[in-house]
Order: C-alpha cells, then sequence, then structure tokens
C-alpha cells in the first residue's frame, strides 16, 4: 500500500486493515502522501487535517491492538465538503466572506458520526460558493478539476468531493445537495453517491444553504463504502428540525440481495428530453441489465423543477441579506447577482412553490405504488471545458449552469432517495451517471440495485492515471 | 423555460422591482449593473410564469392541490 497505488475500495482497505495486513497508520499515511501526489492536479482539498487524521489513526490501532471494537469504516480516510463543521478549522462554505469567520468549536453530526464508526477524517473539500453552483467553479479557491480530463469541470457544488474520490485521494466523502450537488459532481467525476431522503440524514452542524431542501450524502469509489457511510451517517437528531424519526437500516448487510423482485423503470417523457444522446444511452444500458421495459412518467418535473429553482433563490438570498449588505463585494459576481435578485421574488411565488411541492411529492411517491425503482440520467451531458458558459446539446446551445440541473432538481425538490452510479460507455474518455430513485425511505433499494449494477460490471467506477506533482 | 415572458415592457417592469428591492434592502446594483440582475430576475419570472400556468391533472380539485 505504498506509492499511491493501493487499493482503493473500502472493502479492500478495510479488509486490509482488520486482516491486519496494514495499520490505520499506514492506511492514512498512503492516503496523505497520494493526497500530496494527485490534489495539486483536481484542487479538491483546502485543508487537510494531517495531525488530527494522525491522532485518530493511532487510537485505531491502539484500540485494534488490544482487541477492542474499531468500527465498520474503520481506517477508511474521508473528506468533507467545507460547509460541514470539523473542529478548529473554518467553514467557508467555499466563500471569501467567511474566511474570517470563527473556527468551527465543534464537528458536525455527520463528522461525528463517520469517526465513532472508525472512519478518519482526512481534511475539508472544495466547493462553490455557499453551494449555489453546478459546475465546480470557485472564484476564491480556484475550479476543482475534473480528474478524467483537469481541463474540465469536476460538476458542482460538492465538486471538491468528485474530484477527491474521483481521483482515488479518499475512498469516501461526505457532500450536501440541494439541487443536485451531490449527484451532479459524482456523475461527472464517475464516483458512487447517494443524495438520502429529506430528513433522513441530519444537517446538524452544516452551513445551509436552502434549509427547506439542503440534504448531506456520501461518495464513494464502490456500493459497500457508499452504504457503509450512509448507514453511518443516517438516524433521527434532535437539533436538526427536519430531521426524520424512524429506526436506522442496515443496508450493507442488505446489499447483496440482489434484484429480487424489485420492480425497474425507465423515467420518460421530461427525463428522455434536453441531454445529449449518451446521456440516454447510458439509462438504457443500465435499464437493458436490469431486464426493465417499463417506463413511468413523472408527473409536472419541469414545473418540479421551476418551483425548485423559486425557493432555491428567495431562500438562498434571505439567509445570505446580511452578508451581502455588510460584505457584498466579497461574493462572486454571479453568485452575488443570483442572490441579489432572488430578493425581489415576492413571497407569493414562494408560497406557491411550497403548495406546489406538497402536490408533487405525492405524485411521485404514488409512482412507487407501480415500481420500486425508476432509471434517469443524472446530467444531460459529460463533464463541460472549464470556463464555458454554454454547451451544445444536439443541434441546440444551451445555458450551462441551469442545464445542469436539469435532471437532478425535480428530484431533490419531493425529497427522495436517489443513488448515482457511474456508467463507462463505449470508448468514452468520460463518464455519465445514472440516478436510481427509489420511494421516501427506500435507500436499500436505490443501493441494491447500484450493487447489482457493480457487481455486473455496468456501472463501474475507474480511477484515473493522474499526473503526479513533481 | 416555457413559457417565455414577454420582452421590454417586463424588463423594465423587473428593473424597478429589483431596484426598489435592493434599495429596501440598504443594497444596490452598482456592484453588477441593473442587466446583470436582469438576467436572473428573468430567470425567475420564467420559472413563476410556468409554476403559476399550472393546470391539475384531471380529477384533481384545484381546492385539493393547493390546500396549504
Amino acid at each position: 500500500m505504498s506509492g499511491g497505488a493501493g487499493p482503493w475500495t473500502a472493502e479492500a482497505i478495510s479488509r486490509a486493515f482488520q486482516r491486519g495486513e496494514a495499520s490505520a497508520s499506514e492506511i492514512l499515511e498512503n492516503c496523505l502522501s497520494t493526497i500530496s501526489d494527485r490534489n495539486p492536479a483536481v484542487n479538491a482539498f483546502t485543508d487537510v487535517t494531517v495531525e488530527r487524521a494522525r491522532a485518530a489513526a493511532a487510537a485505531l490501532d491502539r484500540r485494534r491492538r488490544k482487541g477492542e471494537h474499531t468500527g465498520p469504516l474503520a481506517a477508511l480516510p474521508f473528506g468533507v465538503k467545507n460547509n460541514i463543521d470539523v473542529a478548529g478549522i473554518p467553514t467557508r462554505a467555499g466563500s471569501k466572506v467567511n474566511r474570517v469567520a470563527p473556527r468551527a468549536q465543534r464537528d458536525a453530526t455527520v463528522v461525528a458520526r463517520m469517526e465513532a464508526a472508525g472512519a478518519i477524517l482526512v481534511g475539508a473539500l472544495n466547493m462553490g460558493e455557499f453551494a449555489y453552483d453546478f459546475t465546480g467553479d470557485n472564484d476564491h479557491d480556484g475550479p476543482s478539476r475534473n480528474p478524467h480530463d483537469t481541463s474540465r469541470m469536476s460538476g458542482g457544488s460538492s465538486g471538491g468531493c468528485g474530484a477527491a474520490v474521483g481521483a482515488g485521494l479518499v475512498p469516501l466523502a461526505l457532500g450536501t445537495d440541494t439541487n443536485g450537488s451531490v449527484r451532479i459532481p459524482a456523475a461527472l467525476c464517475g464516483t458512487f453517491a447517494l443524495k438520502p431522503t429529506f430528513g433522513r440524514v441530519p444537517r446538524t452542524g452544516t452551513f445551509p444553504f436552502v434549509a427547506s431542501l439542503d440534504h448531506v450524502g456520501p461518495f464513494a469509489t464502490s456500493v459497500a463504502g457508499l452504504a457503509r457511510s450512509f448507514d453511518a451517517i443516517q438516524g433521527v437528531c434532535k437539533d436538526d428540525p427536519v430531521s426524520v424519526s424512524g429506526s436506522a437500516q442496515d443496508t450493507h448487510g442488505q446489499l447483496d440481495d440482489g434484484l429480487g423482485s424489485l420492480r425497474v423503470a425507465i423515467a420518460g417523457g421530461y427525463y428522455r428530453e434536453g441531454g445529449d444522446a449518451d446521456a440516454l444511452v447510458a439509462v438504457d444500458r443500465v435499464a437493458a441489465a436490469l431486464g426493465c421495459s417499463k417506463t413511468v412518467i413523472i408527473p409536472e418535473a419541469a414545473r418540479a423543477r421551476a418551483a425548485a429553482q423559486l425557493v432555491t433563490a428567495a431562500e438562498g438570498s434571505a439567509l445570505h441579506l446580511r452578508r451581502l449588505q455588510e460584505h457584498g463585494p466579497e461574493f462572486g459576481a454571479l453568485v452575488r447577482q443570483r442572490l441579489l435578485a432572488g430578493l425581489a421574488i415576492p413571497a407569493a411565488w414562494v408560497d406557491e412553490a411550497h403548495r406546489f411541492r406538497r402536490w408533487f411529492h405525492a405524485q411521485l411517491v404514488a409512482c412507487f405504488d407501480e415500481v420500486d425503482v425508476i432509471v434517469a440520467p443524472a446530467a444531460p451531458f459529460a463533464a463541460p471545458p472549464l470556463g464555458v458558459d454554454e454547451v451544445r446539446v444536439g443541434s441546440r446551445l444551451v445555458a450551462l449552469r441551469p442545464a445542469l440541473g436539469l435532471y437532478t432538481q425535480p428530484l431533490s425538490f419531493a425529497g427522495v432517495p436517489v443513488a448515482a452510479v457511474p456508467v463507462w460507455l463505449d470508448g468514452a474518455s468520460l463518464p455519465r451517471g445514472v440516478q436510481i430513485i427509489t420511494a421516501p425511505g427506500r435507500e436499500l433499494h436505490a443501493l441494491r440495485v447500484a450493487r447489482e449494477l457493480e457487481a455486473r460490471g455496468i456501472a463501474q467506477y475507474r480511477r484515473p492515471a493522474l499526473a503526479a506533482a513533481n | 423555460m416555457e413559457p417565455e415572458s414577454p420582452a421590454s415592457p417586463v424588463d423594465d417592469a423587473l428593473k424597478a422591482m429589483l431596484l426598489v428591492c435592493l434599495q429596501l434592502h440598504g443594497l444596490s446594483a452598482d456592484l453588477d449593473g441593473v442587466d446583470a440582475l436582469l438576467v436572473h430576475a428573468r430567470r425567475n419570472l420564467d420559472a413563476h410564469l410556468l409554476l403559476h400556468a399550472f393546470e391539475p391533472s384531471k380529477g384533481l380539485e384545484p381546492a385539493a392541490v393547493f390546500r396549504a
């Protein structure tokens, strides 16, 4: 496990640790060396918490020597998007404004839960400013870059998560998803990811964007890693007002149950339009592998996206009003412009959007009377070049930023769980992402389907051959 | 995003609304220029128009759909 070429799935690292083939400290040093070599190419990490990580690894090694339980995520390095509190470093949330904010006093609940399960935090990750971004670009820290082509976008706003896991710097990361910010970078960077049911994973200790839409979700190089991470972070937290009660699921233990009697359908209508041909080829490949021929129409998805846009702009603007008043020039121009424009949205429009959300949620949930799983594209095109504002989709030139959220926004608006899986089409140099959508609380169904696709080689994490820094 | 809102008169109204809202919040459009903000305000308006034109599916009572 030296030279940064070691095993990069959670299972392989766990196995090495549990069998005594590698200590937690050795695994960590290998990870830190890999970050040192590879991070300059992808600009994923903004902070590396070396001393904290070394202390955690040493403690794990001591516990193992004593024969104590070390946890289901023992010795697995992970990073977190920098809108998730890590004690001792500022939660900048990708902004310049928050750089002078006091350092976080304590860890976010999800960080504490990952560490309680034995995972080792190695640092904070680059992100779009205040999470208002689909590209992974950042005016203050520079863009996180796509590990499969560093001249291209990572996707956002959890761009550092996609870049870090995609590049094999860490096997696991935690990001946040308001309109697609976990699923889009996962799709563009070729990782597995999960946006859980709204309220299933607490946001306590995270810097909000749109409190009525924000989710925390994991990225991983494997479905098993994804399931282990979800199992660790899920569950009620009294300090998050939208946290849902209910017993935690053991998804990892049931991952290999296969498809069983799960009924799978392709999302039709809206989800067959607006993307390029390969977005649909990837979905069709997944559908064929799952033996699915049924199509389901998710009703009024375009309006759900419109409603999500209004809620996002209005709530985000209200959240940042004081910062805009006191630190306006310190915002990136695009983010500031969106937030200022959001201040002019009438309350009646936002109220209507929330009422529509309830209707849409009920309609989408009703789709799961007929099927258990719906497959749909995650992003309408592969990772675009950095710096472009428009992309060509078929014969049309479309505005890049809004288009990236085309397929993800309606689903986070409804709050249903979605796994994103990476699919490599023949001869492709960039991955495509496919969303595996299930009913609220049914993350296990999405993860079982993802695992089946991974086992058959349809969904696949590929670690790129990035050039090391000199 | 469909339906497109009409052109210039709406833009003028949006600009006025933007400037008033910003002023009420102690802000201005000086850093970016009101035309840069207008692009985003138009998108918000288009989203609203699309949503507002929603006709409930057959068999659904509007009152039920929109009951708070």
